[in-house]
Formats: C-alpha cells, structure tokens, sequence
C-alpha cells in the first residue's frame, strides 16, 4: 500500500525504534515544477513534475546511519532500516552526529507565494515567446535564441524525529532564462542574462530582454589582449560564482579534516580590513531565507569574516561537538538524496561604497571580467588555485573599452583576497539553492595573472 | 510494475488528445556509496530512485511529464494533461506493444547490491593506507566508492516494449599533500560498466599513491607560464579535450538547432587529416557504454571523424527529426526526471602511428599535460576549456620541470586542425559528463596528442 506522507513519517519513526535505533528522524520532501522552453515562435517544450523522497537516519552503535527511498511503501520501511542499520555498522565516525530536540523559537520567513503556484501553462507559454521575440527583434545582429525557458519550482521538507520534533518549510521560486547567438562578420559569439523571483508581477520582460542583446552583442569584435598582470575588475557575477566556488573553505567539517588552509586562520586577518563575509540565514539582502537547517537547529545571521579577521565558520552538530561549541544552524542536506553536510545559507561579501563606474575609474586600465568559465574543473579548493577561461572588456581611462574573449584569469584564492583593492555597492545574488544565495558585489583586484596572446 | 496493458494505455492516453509518438521510462535504481576520510569510514548510504517519465512528440514539440506516483489513474491523468498541452489534432491512434525484449548491459559476475558493505570499505582502507604511506608529505586522504544498479523498461507508441538492467561501480581517491602554508591534492576516479568484481581486479593501491605523487610533485612545482605554446597532451583523461571541444558540438542537441560550429559541415575537413574519431557505446564492460539507449534503441558505434573529415553526428529521435537524420542509439539522461536527449557514450580518438617517446622528443618547447581535470564549452561557438592537474615543462625535447594546473582554452574548430602529431597509447577514462538531459557516464579517450599551438593559462 502507498502511504500519505505524515502517516509514513510516523510509523517509520515507530518501527525504528522496535527495530533497536536509539534516535531516529525522517525528512520528507515533495516538490513540484512546470517548465516552458520556447524555440522559433513555438514551445518546443513542456515539462512537468511531481516527485517526493524520504530519507531516514537513525543512530545505532555509536553512529548514524541513513537511506533514502521515493516510494512511500512498507517495502520503503524495511529497505530503509535495513540499509540505515547496514551502514551504522561500517560507520567509524569519532564524533557523534545526534538527533537535535529543537529550538524554543523559530523565525519566521515568507519564501512561498500562493499567486506564484497558481500560475499555469498559458502564462509561461507567453512569457517565454514574447522573450524570445523581444530578443530577436531588438538587434540585426541577433540571429538565433537557442534556449528561452521559463521555469517553476516549488519545494515542501518536513522533519520529523524521535524527540518530537516537527518542522515544515515551503518556497517556491520562478527562474526565467534566454541565451542569444550574434553574428557578424564569422565571428559568432552567445550570451544570457536571467530574472528569478516571486512576485510574477514584477518581471520586466522588455529589459530582460535588453539584457540578453547587451550581454550577447556586447562581445562581437572580442579579441584576446597580451599576457601579463592585469588590473582587474571582477563584476559582481562573476565574483559570486567564484565565492561560490570557494566558499566551501569556511565549512568546519573541511577545516577539521584538514581539507581547507582556513584551519589555523582564525582571529587572524585573511584579507584587507574593507572586506567581511556574512552568512545570513534570513536578510532584507537576499531572496531566500530559511528558518532551520536539516538538522532543525534555528538558523542564524553572522560574520565570518570582518575588517578582513576570520572570525567565525559554519558549523553543523556534529562539527559543533567535535570543537566544543554550539551548531551555526548550517547543517544543510542536498534534498533528500544527501546525508547532512556543511553549508553555507545566504554568504555574500559585504559592499562597500564605490559604484561599478568608480571601481572602473580607480582602476584606470586593465580588464573588466564579466563572465568566468569551468569553474567546476579549473579551480581546486585544497589547495585554493584557479585556472579560469574568462571573458569581459578592456579598461582604458577609466571606462569600458573593446570586448575581451580567449583568455584566462589564474591566481589562488587565498593570495587574492589580499590583492583586493577596493569593494563595490553592486552587491549580487547568484541564483538560490533552498539554504540561501551566494552574493558578491564587483571586485578591483590588482596584480591579476591574465593569460592571452 | 506496470502490465503491459497498463502501459498501452497509458501511451495511448498520451496520445488522446494531441500528439504522434509517446514514450514511457519506467525506472527503479539501487545505490550506495561510501566516503572514507583519513583513515575512517565518514559516510555510509543507500537508497532507491523509482519513478516514471512520459514523453509525447508532436514532429518536433516535446512535452515531458514525470512522477513517482504510477497509480494507473494518475498516470493515465498526468499522460492526459501532457497530451492536451500540445493543443493539436489528436490523430486517434491506439497502441499495441510488441513482445518485451529484455537486455542487460552490463552482466556482472558480483552484483553490487550483493556484497557487503565491509568489501566495499576495504578497497577504500587499501587505497588510503597506500596514499598514506607514499610520503610524509601526504597529510589527507578522501576516497569514496558508489555503485548502481538500475532497472530500466522502456516502450513507446511504436509498439516497441524493452528492458534493460545496468550496473555500475566507481572508487576515487584524493591525496592531498602540506607543506607550512600549501596544500595540494591529486585525484582519479576509475570505474567501469561491471559488477564489483572489477574492484577487486583492479589495482587500488597503485591508483592511489599515482594521485599521491601528483600531489607531492604539485607541492614543490612552480606557477605554469602563461601564452600560447605547444602542448602535449597525454591519453587517457586527457581526451576531455576532444569531449569538449569537439564531441558536445556533434550532439544534436547543438546541431539540430544549428547552435554548432560543426551544423552543416558534413563531409567537409574539420580536423586534422592525422584525427580519426568515435563514440562507440558498444565497447562491452566501458563506463559509458549501454545495450541500448535510453529510448530503447540498439547502442551502436558511430565514425564521427575520419582522417580529418566530419562523418557523422550523434542523434537523438528528436535530433533525427529536426535534422533529417536517422537516429544513432545516441540518447541519454542522467534518470526518469529528464527527457532523453543526443549524449556521448565512449568517445575518443583512436590511436595514430606515432610513438609517444618520438613526440616528446620532437618538442623543443611546450607543456606537457600529463594528467587533466574536467572541462567545459559553447558549443555554439566552440569556446572551450579544460584543466591540466599535472604539468611539466618540456624543454629541448625532454620532459623538466613540474608547472602547476594551469586551464588550456581555445576555439575547437581551430584546435583539431592544430592537432600534429597522435600517438600510439590509446587508452580510455572515466568521467561524468553534465548536460540538459542530467549527468551521465562517459568515456573519455585519446592516445598522446600534440596540439602546435594553445593558450595555457598560467599565471608567469
């Protein structure tokens, strides 16, 4: 028989404990998402889901074991606690990752609009094609857009566990999203821009639009400069995606086992005074906010680094325990699928007060980066170096020049955060995973390695 | 599981109300992985993906549904809705599967959900303990093994009925070596389309204290020069470099919309005439290869360039209809909640007549990319890159000194034409590749390339 989801929660909870786990929890999450790709005037493609997943951990001979399933059956129960009790017994974890009771209080965070779920096919279907002809009407040089998507997603988690703790969280999210090809004179050259958010109301197509042209013909006549070390300016996207990247060296689960060179930094200045790191669960700053973390431990907003001093990390229990101390509220899992890991919820780099025209005009010459390439590949976060195909524009007097393309950006991440110069007010949201958001506004950076003709 | 009367009509449903070809991917997927950090089991998991994905075509439209829910009324509900969306004439046909055929590509003699966790565990502790005792300089290691077995049904409006089952095992293993203020860290990944006795085949240790020497050789290697050079390019992994900036700008998701700088150059010299290429996904045992596709089509082995000339592409049924093409057993998706699209399997360049020793030699200067990470491109434009993680100079025709990872970018239609010399080595390597249908198993491959000119992002 197919159970409904809180009668599963339950009676999962209840056979664990016949079946000799000490603490046990369930996290349940369903989700749904409609999703419109436009093609020449015509949706090529729909696509929409319902899916759910449990996973269970429960906590047997000094260790917590887990598994996961999609189908909420008695076959589900026994395979879930076999396989959870299986790996309990192969477990060699020193420390050990209990079943948090809760918190007294919980903020509260409106991530979920009702107008947004009730948006149907017909309203993506005319969105995507009016994006999609605004973007091929604005500019000759525009010959094809090859992925116009307008897509919508909705996400509920429930956990449930052996010290009564019951939580639920909802949000929903609509992401809009087209990528361009230009042509002139062979040279052929892509860009996109996207808009994501709640309020359906709010979308702006025609300067979407806009924004894809300046991002796509933008980059006709790009050309590699010399090697050598450049000023640069790293824009705000850019800067995010490559936070992003690194970010994972502020999680104390790295940092214990040795894998992040943050670990003997703290209280130490890792970077100039004018630049701080924050990792706030629930800010004005940010789109996403979360209330509680995997682990249902209440989530918090706080600085990791200030006036360039590392001060704090993240923490979920299991790292609180090892190191004497309290969770961050940042014991985060990737859906239902993952174990409970280190993550970060909104972290973003405070800004500061130049506009993007002033860092430009303080760095007189050099290179603008507006996009940065194999991120996933080029950049090892052991041991902070990065290799980054990228593209932008030079800067000459202080301004914007010709469009920049075939060249890469190599230094350490580390080493840069010392060649930082000045921080923008442009801060930027990537867009969010359900914890949160990485934000950074544009960075002048000095003494760049940029590798070209 | 569904009967096959239940799946007639729910194909049929899918085709009530608009629409001339539907598909059903029914799925069921076993996994478990471990994770082995500094000499202890860190994380232990297991679990079970089940769902169903529905597909229409209506010519070249696809609506795409999927669920974990298979009740028959919400099936033939949800098969309703996807096929009202298309807001067409329905074309009132009905379905009738032929006989289910049932494949299985990759037989294993030890099926890994039948052997326990603590021999799994052991090929992590061996190739730890073996990272470990490589030098004083290691200071971490990371290893992780995940296996898989999926169940696969397949059918569609054509009466086409399959199944297929597929299994597969992978370990990586990271070292990571200190000095005072550094670390560095190198990496493999090994895996294959077999059951666990290819674990226990394959030589753990020496995989392990190989990505142990990267990582102490990277610890006193020097930044890489940066410019454009010659580059030498090692086989193995380092055929990510034709993945990338080749084989994405032959899938048809690229092509069928001409968003390729390969659309329309058939027959016409693309590459090399010294650059012959495949992806086969035929190869019995391979990472990336299958009995059939992901819509139920025999896997085949595809000519993609001979002697420099583009042969052929990689379709999907969507592709074929966009592209006026047959299909080429060329699709893919990570599981039920994508729609199949055009995907490599094992892809590389097949072995040239040089020998390895002879291209070194016959360098006086230039980068020798002796292991590589992963990569990515445009294949609009064919803008690629991909990273080297272990690098020497090459100086007077002999390999020098260790260079830091630096990431090579280029155009792909000019690096295959830049290719000069192909060695003898060919060999294949594991990775997954991401793209709009999820991530996928894939073979990359090459023997020793020589490329005349690259940019190398170094940071001298």
């Amino acid at each position: 028989m197919m159970y409904e989801p809180d009668k599963f929660m339950d009676v999962l909870l209840s056979r664990a404990a016949d079946a000799g786990f000490i603490q046990s929890e369930v996290f349940f999450e369903n989700g749904r998402s409609s999703e419109v790709q436009i093609l020449e005037g015509e949706v090529s493609m729909y696509e929409s889901s319902t899916i759910q997943g449990v996973s269970f951990r429960g906590f047997q001979n000094g260790q917590m074991g887990y598994a996961f399933a999609e189908e909420l059956t008695d076959d589900s129960m026994i395979f879930l606690l076999d396989q959870a009790a299986q790996n309990c017994a192969v477990l060699e974890s020193q420390e050990e990752e209990t079943i948090y009771g809760g918190d007294k209080e919980y903020r509260t965070v409106d991530v979920y609009s009702r107008e947004l779920d009730g948006l149907a096919f017909d309203d993506f279907a005319k969105t995507g094609l009016a994006l999609e002809s605004k973007i091929l009407a604005s500019d000759p040089r525009i010959v094809a857009v090859d992925h116009c998507v307008v897509s919508y997603g909705s996400s509920h988690s429930q956990i449930s566990n052996s010290l009564n703790l019951k939580l639920s969280h909802a949000s929903n999210l609509l992401f809009v999203y087209a990528n361009a090809r230009c042509e002139e004179e062979d040279q052929v050259k892509t860009g996109d821009a996207y808009w994501f958010g709640r309020n359906f109301e709010s979308l702006d197509i025609d300067s979407l639009a806009a924004k894809v042209t300046a991002e796509t013909v933008g980059k006709l006549g790009a050309s590699p400069v010399l090697s050598g070390k450049y000023n640069i300016v790293l824009d705000a996207m850019a800067a995010s995606d490559l936070l992003s990247t690194f970010c994972a060296i502020f999680s104390a689960d790295l940092i214990q086992k040795g894998f992040s060179l943050l670990g003997d930094k703290m209280n130490t200045q890792i970077a100039p005074e004018y630049f701080s790191i924050h990792d706030d669960a629930i800010t004005d700053r940010s789109m996403t906010a979360i209330p509680f973390d995997s682990e249902g431990v209440a989530t918090k907003n706080k600085t990791l680094v200030k006036n360039g001093v590392l001060i704090g990390i993240l923490h979920n229990r299991k790292t609180a325990a090892k190191a004497g101390t309290q969770s961050t509220g940042n014991g985060f899992r990737s859906g239902y699928r993952g174990s409970v890991s280190v993550g970060p919820t909104n972290l973003y780099i405070e800004p500061g007060e130049k506009d993007l025209a002033a860092l430009l005009s303080q760095a007189g010459s050099g290179l603008y980066i507006k996009e940065l390439a194999g991120l996933h590949a080029g950049a090892n976060i052991v041991s902070g170096d990065f290799s980054l195909s990228c593209e932008g524009y030079v800067i000459e007097n202080g301004k914007i020049g010709r469009a920049v393309d075939q060249v890469t950006l190599a230094d350490n991440f580390y080493l840069l955060l010392n060649k930082i110069v000045a921080v923008g007010s442009d801060l930027y949201f990537d867009p969010p995973s359900d914890a949160g958001s990485i934000g950074s506004p544009s960075l002048l950076i000095s003494d760049a390695a940029i590798s070209g003709d | 599981m569904l009967s096959e009367a239940t799946i007639e009509r729910v194909l049929s449903a899918a085709l009530s109300r608009g629409g001339d070809f539907s598909e059903i991917y029914m799925e069921e997927t076993k996994t478990s992985g471990l994770s082995f950090i500094n000499g202890r089991v860190d994380t232990a998991s297991a679990g079970i993906d089940f769902g169903i994905g529905i597909r229409i075509l209506d010519k070249t439209k696809c609506v795409y549904v999927f669920s974990n829910d298979i009740r028959e009324e919400s099936l033939i509900r949800m098969a309703k809705d996807a096929s009202a969306s298309l807001q067409t004439v329905p074309l009132g046909m009905t379905v009738h599967l032929t006989p289910v055929v049932h494949f299985n590509s990759n037989p294993c003699i030890l099926a890994p959900v039948s052997v326990s966790k603590s021999r799994k565990v052991d090929i992590l502790r061996r190739a730890c303990t073996a990272a470990k005792e490589y030098s004083p300089l290691i200071s971490q290691t990371s290893a992780s093994y995940g296996d898989m077995q999926k169940a696969v049904w397949i059918a569609n409006s054509t009466g086409l009925y399959r199944t297929d089952e597929r299994a597969r095992v992978r370990f990586t293993i990271e070292a990571v070596a200190s000095s005072d203020a550094e670390k560095q860290s190198g990496y493999f990944g090994p895996g294959a389309g077999k059951g666990f006795e290819f674990m226990e085949e394959y030589p753990v240790e020496d995989t392990a204290r190989e990505a142990a020497r990267i990582a102490v050789t990277m610890l006193s290697a020097k930044a890489c020069p940066s410019g454009k050079m010659p580059v030498v390019i090692d086989n193995g992994f380092g055929g990510v470099i034709f993945h990338e900036a080749c084989g994405h700008s032959l899938e048809a998701t690229a092509v069928g919309v001409h968003a390729s700088v390969f659309d329309g150059k058939l027959g016409k010299q693309i590459a090399s005439p010294l650059v012959t290429a495949l992806d086969d996904g035929t190869i019995p045992g391979a990472w990336g290869s299958l009995a059939i596709d992901d819509e139920g089509h025999d896997s085949s082995r595809n000519v993609l360039i001979e002697n420099g000339i583009l042969k052929g592409y990689m379709i999907d049924l969507l592709g074929s209809r966009r592209m006026n093409m047959p299909a080429t057993g060329s699709s893919r998706r990570q599981n039920y909640q994508y729609a199949p699209t055009s995907r490599m399997t094992n892809t590389y360049i097949a072995a040239g007549d040089t020998d390895p020793k002879d291209i070194i030699s016959g360098t006086s200067y230039g980068l020798y990319a002796a292991n590589m990470g992963g990569g990515s491109v445009d294949p609009a434009t064919g803008e690629f890159n991909f990273a080297v993680t272990e690098g020497y100079m090459i100086r007077d025709g002999r390999i020098a000194e260790a260079v830091r990872g630096a990431t090579l970018i280029g155009k792909g239609s000019q690096i295959l034409m830049n290719i000069d010399r192909v060695g003898t080595n060919l060999d294949l390597a594991q990775g997954v590749c991401g793209s709009i249908s999820g991530n996928v198993p894939t073979n990359v491959g090459q023997p020793m390339i020589r490329v005349s000119e690259i940019t190398v992002g170094g940071r001298e």
